[in-house]
């Protein structure tokens, strides 16, 4: 169900090399949602294409920069067209649109700036263990790190106030943006809460997904960029 | 002296000379330079009076001037690989805000409203 829309929502999806799932993603979300704008992060292939036969705006990056500048080209895009809402969703297919309508609604009463999607309050569906084990190592990190309670990290799907999606500013083009922003909502005092997901997980989705060697990257590249910032 | 000395001491030499005459040009920062010109000088003090790092090397207590050479230089590169890193990183956001600006330019509407653009 779409929730009552007091404010204009949003729906942004970074995309990169997402020609072969893209179109299925869209089609949910242009289903219930008319403000959707794609970042085509530099794909070879033709993400930009299957987005352009949909209804949504489309935005391509000349070169490959990473999905946290693509995020915050969106996220600047939807600001710039009056965004109230925003919504950031995975290309892949691995969100569901149904997802949204909970997100936004604790960020449409007012009673926080973002809802975080948590896969481990929801509920997942072929998530291997070692998926599992990095992910729970990640929230305990970002616990460690950032000061945050939370029970998952590196959720793609979140939804945020135009207020607090000015205040934020993605400067982690790669992975750790999702590090970043939980950091950023516990330096800026945001008031955020976390609202139970479903995430589906194939073989695709696994494959394109983040290997343990670069969960560490990821992790090196925050604390090193958070000492010397 | 003899012929490494010869041969370090004058690749120094004219390292230094080009390091003023790119400051001159205004294409180094001060401080940059006042590094580079002491790192260049400690270099040549080293290479032309040997028994010197071994006095640096009683003075700090570390034993042997060779081992206080290979800290020191342990250290350098370590500093320098952050500061590349550092400045790496700088670029990379400097690139990414101007792909990010034209990307937001040459927005387009998809579906029906092929064409549309953001203005």
């Amino acid at each position: 169900m779409v929730p009552a829309q007091t404010e204009p929502i949003w729906i942004v999806v970074p995309a990169y090399r997402e020609a072969g799932r893209l179109g299925a993603t869209l089609d949910a979300l242009c289903a219930s949602y008319p403000n959707v704008v794609v970042v085509d992060d530099g794909s070879e292939d033709r993400t930009s294409e299957v987005a352009a036969e949909h209804p949504v705006w489309v935005l391509r990056h000349l070169i490959n920069c990473g999905q946290g500048a693509a995020l915050q080209t969106g996220i600047d895009f939807a600001l710039a067209r009056g965004a109230g809402l925003i919504v950031s969703f995975d290309a892949d297919g691995q969100h569901g649109v149904d997802d949204i309508a909970r997100l936004a609604q604790p960020v449409l009463s007012g009673s926080v700036d973002i809802a975080l999607g948590s896969r481990f309050l929801g509920d997942t569906v072929g998530m291997p263990w070692s998926r599992r084990f990095m992910l729970k190592a990640a929230v305990l990190f970002t616990r460690l790190v950032s000061r945050l309670d939370v029970t998952d990290t590196h959720n793609g799907l979140r939804a945020m106030s135009a207020g607090a999606a000015r205040r934020i500013k993605i400067t982690h083009d790669r992975m750790a943006h999702a590090s970043e922003i939980l950091d950023q909502i516990h330096t800026l005092g945001l008031r955020f809460c976390e609202v139970p997901v479903r995430i589906r997980y194939n073989e695709e989705v696994l494959g394109k997904g983040q290997s343990t060697s670069s969960a560490f990257r990821i992790a090196g590249q925050f604390l090193f960029q958070k000492l010397t910032r | 002296m003899n012929l490494f000395q010869i041969a370090s001491l004058s690749a120094l030499a004219v390292a230094l000379v080009r390091e003023q005459s790119l400051a001159r040009r205004g294409l180094i920062r001060g401080p940059v330079v006042a590094v580079r010109v002491l790192a260049m000088l400690a270099a040549a003090a080293a290479i032309a009076w040997p028994h010197l790092t071994q006095v640096v090397a009683n003075f700090l207590g570390i034993g042997r001037g060779a081992d206080a050479l290979l800290y020191v230089s342990a250290l350098a590169l370590l500093f320098l690989s952050l500061y590349f890193y550092a400045r790496s990183v700088q670029q990379q956001r400097r690139l990414t805000s101007i792909v990010r600006h034209l990307a937001i330019l040459e927005a387009q509407r998809g579906g029906a409203e092929v064409g549309d653009d953001i203005r």
